[in-house]
């Protein structure tokens, strides 16, 4: 008997009443009486309400209280997802894989838990964008299950290990699906880790669930796949929405995106560089980045190594000194710090900063401003901080800077080769010019 | 207007009473609810909607059908009416509480059974009139009902659920709306089906406004409540009718509705006659050749524009294309007005043809370019090849359900009383819960302190306002029922002007004007404030009301002032006015003697009736004033 979610009192009735969820039910309470399907309780609903789902279509939850009597009517199959068949496709068509690795992009409604699970399937990919049935072949590889904010740094190895392995097979074009809340992280560590990769590499997410008839999931994917399949450039990038209509997509460089916004559908932004490239429709527009063209697969492979034994910190007015003496204790081995303005730091803090500079952590400075460029030969406090051995990182974002940091930790051993690898531009993660126009600025 | 027999037809009728709530806030966020007529300047952003599976993996006919449309929907809006929620750029907010508890407060005034625990639904709608694609919806009651004289009116359902947003125009590849009005709390009341005539059902519609109205929190004016109608015959399907906005129209889409299932009933039985239980139809052939030499200018104009025809066979259906009931309804008619919605000027059907110049010798190549035997039935129409074979496959499954009679199915209302085909009819799958948002347990002690401002009953309301303000119950329950109702009340309190004249302009001086076809627009609440304060102030006299309005919604004067100038309501010369004043005065010296300075007042009566509203009442007031003084004076010293 299954009654998933539903626990104590609730648990207890339905049990007792020997139903299960699906079961169509008729729920007596006090002068009056429900029919309807029994559902899954919310995971974090309480333990009094029984919820059913009425002929009309709603859901309402009923008391524990209130009710006298539950009994079966008809039990019922929790219903299954139709799998949509996947029709014959043309085997002529450019070879695209999707891996996906959670969020909400490529998933949907999941009757049990009223929540959303993920769509993995080639024909649920395709299903999803039937536009693409004439022009792709989807290939679909899942190999994480997880929310954003739970990808950590060897999740990024093993995105890295798979794109490899499939660009050993010939694939035209990688996409990636990822939550959207880390994938500008994930975007940066492939951008690093998959250094020459010979095809386009195209994270891409959703902001506006794909469980809702508006969502930014089909525009994206779509986007993304055709990116993926016809662009003629290669690299890591990240596909998303530009503006609030359902017409135009960015692509943004890997290394040079952002999230700066919680909800909105365009919510992803380049910082510091123009956008890679647009999407409308079929037509792909290159933007003036001198982006790497498509080469061959036959010598490419990843750089997959991240040593996460890093520290981001943000500086704010009451900072305390003590957290770099911590942070030094937990062998921490590389620090960016997010100063402010050109990128600076308050003076109480330069004695420690120097103690974890002395015991052999990498500093490296990037500017909470976001936009603009990090220079500490202007006042005072940036000559301090020189001297005492940050490394200033130009116009890298800070999160850029601190994935950069756990891939040269994890692949160079050398200082001066670790020191000179943060700062010399690998991923279109540095210009050292600053246009007057970039972007949105 | 001749009325169908409820009983004897079985016809069954629902209510869905819509009715837009008073609150701050929209539902789930906190825009105003404000609304404007206008349409505002630019589009905000546009979309693609498309279908999303439901929680049971179906995707609902009705989502289907419109995503097939392809079409792109545009939104306008004004930045302080709309914000990222109504854009479905951000989560909901929370549910407007206010709005629950006015929802609440209904419920228990139809002794309704809440329900303990409410869960905020997705109801799929894809048509663009809601930014996300769904419309939120939450069943909050069941049950109740509502006492109208002996009848007792069992309610279903109470819901609260966000409005959609406004419909500008639409295209075949375009929709456009606007946004103001999305998210604005609505309440959903629905009856029980009910067996009765269409007097009684639009009396059950006044009634559920009027308890709607008695709460005080519901929004008035036009556009502010909206009726849905289900409808079933000798039960047959529900169809329903969507978007009454007159409760006066009830009656006549009743009777349209019910003749027309009736019509198709009968239809069916002449089928079940003849024994067929499920029609048979051809493939869909092309038939552009047939009409290669053409003389139909018809034909020729629409071969001109590259479109092809296209045509399909009906086994044994001769005959039946025009197959009239005794109401005049046809099914061609029917089958036209489909085409016509999937983007087809129309349909020929072989029991029309040969006409509109298409000849004798082109029908017989059609009949046998579709192999049809004698009794066999053809229906042609041409299009746009992309539009033309989606069409006419909606036209093949709708003919296949000629055999059940009225199919289920969503019609739209016209102004004119008729309904017309909008949509499949939604089925399950278009509902599944919000995932944004947690059910919300209704609290005990909510509801026990609801149920202390629970609203009177209608009638006694209505007692009381005739008594407050001195109407007649007839008059008061105009003003009750009327959109008006607050600009009644906000006139009484600004203006000494007895209500009974108030109400009496606002009910039928309007209803008058308004009949003789002047521009009521014109005549907006601020006129009709100014028009009082006016009165009030004594600028022209009560008598000059109807003439003022007239001037001013034939576009004559702009305002109050340019209406009393234009029709020379202007005041008296002073000299005039004195002379008046001296008259009233000498004839009345008996009630100056009587009542001394207490006769003031009923002289100033007197001189503004008598001067008809032309003279200043402050310059009256004064002059009177002065003549009063000395005269007593003058009186007291003689005396001495
Ligand atoms: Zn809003």
């Amino acid at each position: 008997m299954e009654l998933p979610g539903y626990r104590g009192r609730s648990q207890q009735l339905l049990r007792s009443s020997n139903v299960a969820v699906g079961d169509l039910v008729q729920v007596r309470v006090r002068n009056n009486a429900y029919k309807g399907t029994l559902l899954p309780r919310y995971e974090y609903a309480d333990d009094h309400h029984i919820a059913i789902k009425l002929a009309n279509g709603y859901n309402i939850g009923i008391s524990t209280n209130n009710i006298v009597l539950v009994k079966r009517i008809r039990s019922g199959k929790a219903p299954r997802l139709v799998q949509t068949p996947l029709s014959s496709i043309d085997n002529k068509l450019p070879r695209i894989a999707v891996i996906s690795t959670g969020g909400t992009i490529a998933s949907r409604i999941d009757y049990r838990t009223g929540g959303v699970v993920p769509a993995v399937s080639a024909a649920d990919l395709h299903s999803l964008m039937p536009e693409l049935n004439n022009e792709v072949r989807v290939e679909s590889e899942e190999i994480l299950n997880i929310s954003s904010e739970n990808v950590r740094p060897k999740h990024w190895t093993l995105m890295a290990q798979t794109v490899e392995k499939q660009v050993a097979t010939g694939m035209n074009g990688v996409v990636i699906t990822h939550g959207t809340d880390t994938m500008g992280y994930s975007a940066a560590a492939l951008s690093f880790a998959l250094l020459g990769v010979p095809i386009p590499v195209i994270f891409v997410g959703s902001q506006r669930s794909s469980d809702r008839p508006s969502s930014d999931a089909n525009l994206n994917l779509v986007g993304a796949a055709r990116v993926a399949s016809q662009a003629s450039f290669s690299g890591v990038y990240v596909a998303m929405h530009i503006g609030l209509g359902d017409d135009l997509l960015a692509v943004h460089l890997g290394t040079r995106t952002r999230k700066n916004h919680t909800s909105r559908r365009d919510a992803f932004q380049s910082v510091n560089s123009e956008i890679a490239a647009t999407v409308k429709d079929k037509l792909i527009e290159e933007n003036k980045l001198r982006l790497p063209r498509r080469g061959s697969a036959s010598d490419f492979q990843a750089r997959s190594k991240f040593d996460d034994r890093v520290a981001l910190v943000k500086y704010y007015p009451a900072l305390d000194p003590d957290l770099f003496e911590f942070l030094i204790q937990r062998r921490i081995k590389g620090i960016i710090i997010e100063g402010t303005g050109l990128g600076h730091i308050s003076a109480d803090l330069h004695k420690a900063i120097k103690t974890a500079i002395d015991s052999g952590i990498v500093v490296g400075m990037t500017s909470q401003c976001l936009w603009g460029r990090v220079r500490m030969t202007v006042y005072d406090t940036g000559r301090d901080l020189l001297k005492i051995g940050v490394i200033p990182l130009e116009d890298m974002l800070a999160e850029t800077a601190l994935v950069k940091m756990m891939w040269v930790l994890g692949n160079y051993k050398r200082p001066e080769e670790i020191v000179s690898t943060l700062v010399d531009n690998l991923a279109g993660e540095i210009t050292l010019r600053s246009p007057l126009r970039v972007g949105s600025k | 207007m001749k009325s169908y027999d409820s009983k004897e037809l079985d016809v069954k009728v629902g209510l869905e009473i819509h009715q837009q709530l008073a609150t701050q806030h929209k539902l789930f966020c906190k825009c105003p609810t404000l609304q404007s007529a206008e349409v505002s300047p630019g589009s905000l952003f546009s979309r693609r909607l498309r279908p999303s599976r439901s929680e049971i993996g179906e995707i609902d006919p009705a989502a289907r059908f419109e995503f097939a449309k392809n079409r792109t929907i545009k939104y306008h809006g004004r930045l302080d009416s709309v914000c990222l929620v109504e854009a479905d750029e951000e989560p909901p907010h929370s549910l407007n509480e206010e709005a629950l508890e006015i929802g609440l407060l209904v419920a228990l005034s139809l002794g309704s059974h809440i329900v303990d625990e409410i869960h905020i639904m997705r109801k799929i709608v894809i048509d663009g009139s809601n930014t996300g694609g769904f419309q939120r919806t939450v069943l909050i009651a069941r049950g109740g009902e509502l006492k109208i004289g002996r009848h007792s009116i069992k309610i279903q359902d109470i819901s609260i659920e966000e409005d959609a947003a406004r419909l500008l125009n639409e295209s075949d590849e375009l929709r456009e709306f606007e946004l103001d009005r999305l998210c604005t709390p609505l309440i959903e009341i629905s009856t029980e089906p009910m067996s009765c005539t269409p007097e009684e059902v639009k009396d059950v519609a006044l009634a559920i406004g009027r308890l709607l109205r008695s709460t005080k929190r519901v929004a008035r004016g036009i556009g502010t409540i909206r009726q849905d109608v289900n409808i079933s015959v000798a039960g047959g399907p529900v169809v329903e009718v969507k978007g009454v906005q007159q409760i006066e129209l009830i009656e006549k889409i009743l009777n349209y509705e019910v003749s027309r299932q009736l019509a198709l009933k009968k239809l069916a039985n002449e089928l079940a006659k003849r024994d067929i239980t499920e029609l048979k139809l051809g493939p869909i052939i092309d038939l552009t050749n047939c009409f290669h030499s053409t003389n139909s200018t018809l034909i020729k104009k629409i071969l001109g524009s590259s479109k092809e025809i296209k045509g399909i066979r009906v086994n044994r259906f001769k005959g039946l294309f025009n197959f009239e009931s005794e109401s005049g309804f046809r099914l061609g008619r029917e089958l036209a007005e489909m085409a016509r919605f999937h983007g087809l000027g129309g349909i020929f059907h072989s029991d029309e043809l040969p006409q509109y110049g298409i000849s004798e010798h082109e029908v017989q190549t059609v009949r046998k370019t579709l192999h049809t035997e004698e009794h066999d039935a053809f229906f042609l129409a041409a299009g746009d090849p992309k539009v033309l074979v989606f069409a006419l496959n909606a036209l093949q499954e709708r003919l296949q359900l000629v055999v059940i009679g009225a199919p289920a199915e969503t019609r739209a209302t016209t102004p004119d009383g008729t309904t017309k085909y909008m949509r499949p009819k939604p089925g399950a799958a278009r509902m599944y819960p919000e995932t944004d948002l947690l059910p919300i347990e209704i609290q005990q002690t909510l509801l026990s302190k609801l149920k202390r401002s629970v609203p009177q009953p209608w009638e006694k309301q209505l007692a009381n306002y005739s008594s407050r303000y001195g109407l007649s119950p007839t008059q008061a329950q105009k003003i009750f029922d009327s959109e008006d109702a607050s600009l009644f009340e906000e006139i009484a309190r600004l203006t000494a002007i007895a209500p009974s004249i108030v109400a009496a302009t606002i009910t039928e001086t309007m209803k008058d004007l308004s009949r003789r076809g002047l521009n009521m627009e014109r005549l907006s609440s601020a006129i009709i404030i100014e028009l009082f304060t006016s009165l009030d102030k004594g600028l022209f006299a009560k008598e000059a009301i109807s003439e003022i309005l007239a001037v001013i919604g034939n576009g004559k004067a702009n305002d109050i002032g340019e209406a009393i100038s234009l029709l020379q309501l202007h005041q008296l010369e002073t000299g005039e006015l004195q002379q008046i004043l001296e008259d009233v005065f000498s004839k009345n010296i008996g009630i100056v003697q009587d009542k001394r300075e207490a006769a003031f007042s009923i002289l100033m009566g007197m001189i503004m009736a008598k001067s008809r509203g032309r003279a200043d009442g402050a310059l009256v007031s004064t002059l009177l004033k002065k003549k009063l003084t000395e005269f007593l004076a003058t009186s007291d010293q003689v005396r001495r």
